[in-house]
């Protein structure tokens, strides 16, 4: 098989050998083109796997008990886990905190003993309707919507919104 | 390819491209192996083989074929980590969901699988070629030892990486294997000549504990994942450094 000559002579090349250099080539690039094919197809493939699984988030609509779970209750802590929320019942209304610090995103604990939410990251401390009272956030923690549907109470994770406006919208409150 | 595409000869001689690359493509053998030598991936080959050396029947790849499927191994293992949690609250789940919610998932565990599989029959296979063709003979006798070194190594990873899935399967015969342990002499707390309890025998050393639970898991996992396969490594790079020093499969056992 002719390799490419190293000096300038001119090199005469037989039909047999044009045809091996033809089919060489051919081979080299469906070859090449192949495997390259091959490996840019993965790529899709590896983000699709990589990519985070939707289904292990919470549920954006979720129940949380009834009314009269709430009845004595101020503060109800039992939906913290599973839902980061609470439900408080404070001067006539029932609301639903989104139990996300306003600071950086921790999960606040509620103390009974002091009456506040404390952040265990960096100290914030909240209210029991939310207001920040001292720690590095200084923005009230957010409402999530809430109503009674088929006799139940029920938390819409999805529709949030600030105290201030929460006070006023009828969404974020249910009267009691 | 560079004198089709005009561009790329342009690139090449930027200044980007030459602090990368900073020797051009070799022209004469001398400036090959300088090349081949100066390179941290390259030197890690031989600068020209012998076109005989690649006759099939010589090693049939054997050798080759073993360091591919712990290569496959080693990727689709690092990809598995990304959706598998070493806990027993979760393992068989992530399994689960990887056999059926998460795509691609099943063909790489499967490929992972296989090529575990294929990896014990190919390291056997290759361990009687060496054999028959008497190639640990002088000098080759050290690199034997450490190819069995490397059996060993291998079966381990097998063993170790059987549990993960933390089926039924895997939790009996992690039982009974690590039963076994337990029965080895002196070291084991049920073997003859033993010296050392139940609590600190060879066999709480592997279950890191009692019983197999979720410090066995934990275990299993790091030495899956990250010891023995870094010990499997540093000991490939000498067997194949061996092999290439005394003359590569070519020369006369």
């Amino acid at each position: 098989m002719p390799h490419e000559p190293a000096t300038g002579e001119a090199h005469v090349l037989s039909p047999a050998d044009r045809q091996r250099i033809a089919r060489r080539r051919f081979l080299m690039t469906v070859g090449w083109g192949g495997l390259s094919a091959l490996l840019v197809a993965t790529v899709p493939a590896l983000i699709r796997f990589l990519w985070p699984q939707s289904r292990r988030d919470r549920r954006e609509v979720v129940e949380v008990g009834t009314l009269q779970d709430y009845r004595a209750v101020t503060v109800a802590t039992r939906w913290v886990h599973r839902d980061g929320l609470w439900i408080v019942n404070q001067d006539g209304r029932l609301f639903a905190i989104e139990a996300r610090c306003t600071h950086l995103g921790c999960t606040p604990r509620w103390i009974p003993e002091w009456g506040v939410f404390r952040c265990p990251c960096h100290g914030s401390r909240f209210s029991p309707d939310g207001v920040a009272l001292n720690g590095p956030a200084s923005l009230p923690l957010n409402r999530l919507a809430i109503r009674i549907e088929r006799g139940l109470v029920v938390v819409d994770r999805s529709v949030r919104a600030p105290l201030e406006q929460a006070e006023r919208d009828q969404r974020f409150f249910i009267r009691v | 390819m560079a004198g089709r595409i005009r561009w790329l000869s342009g690139l090449r001689r930027s200044q980007f491209w030459r602090s990368i690359f900073p020797t051009g493509i070799p022209a004469s053998s001398r400036e090959r192996v300088a090349v081949v030598l100066s390179h941290l991936i390259l030197h890690l080959h031989p600068v020209r083989i012998s076109v005989a050396s690649l006759r099939l029947r010589r090693t049939f790849c054997m050798g080759g074929l073993s360091f591919l499927a712990f290569l496959i191994l080693t990727v689709t293992g690092v990809l598995l980590m990304f959706h598998y949690r070493p806990s027993p609250e979760y393992a068989y789940g992530d399994i689960e969901d990887m056999m059926h919610a998460i795509p691609y998932a099943r063909f790489l565990r499967n490929l992972h699988r296989w090529s575990a599989h294929a990896m014990v029959l190919l390291v056997i296979a290759h361990m009687v070629r060496v054999f028959l063709a008497g190639a640990y003979r002088t000098p080759r006798e050290f690199n034997w030892v450490v190819g069995v070194l490397l059996l060993a190594l291998t079966l381990l990873l097998s063993f170790t990486g059987y549990l993960l899935p933390w089926d039924q399967l895997a939790y009996w015969a992690v039982t009974v294997g690590t039963n076994m342990a337990g029965a080895t002499p002196v070291i084991g707390h049920d073997g003859p000549f033993a010296v050392v309890g139940e609590d600190s025998d060879v066999r709480a050393l592997l279950l890191g504990g009692r019983a197999v639970g979720s410090a066995t898991l934990v275990r299993f996992y790091v030495l899956h994942c990250v010891l023995v396969p870094v010990v499997m490594g540093f000991l490939m790079a000498i067997h194949f450094f061996r092999v290439r020093r005394d003359g590569g499969v070519l020369a006369k056992y």
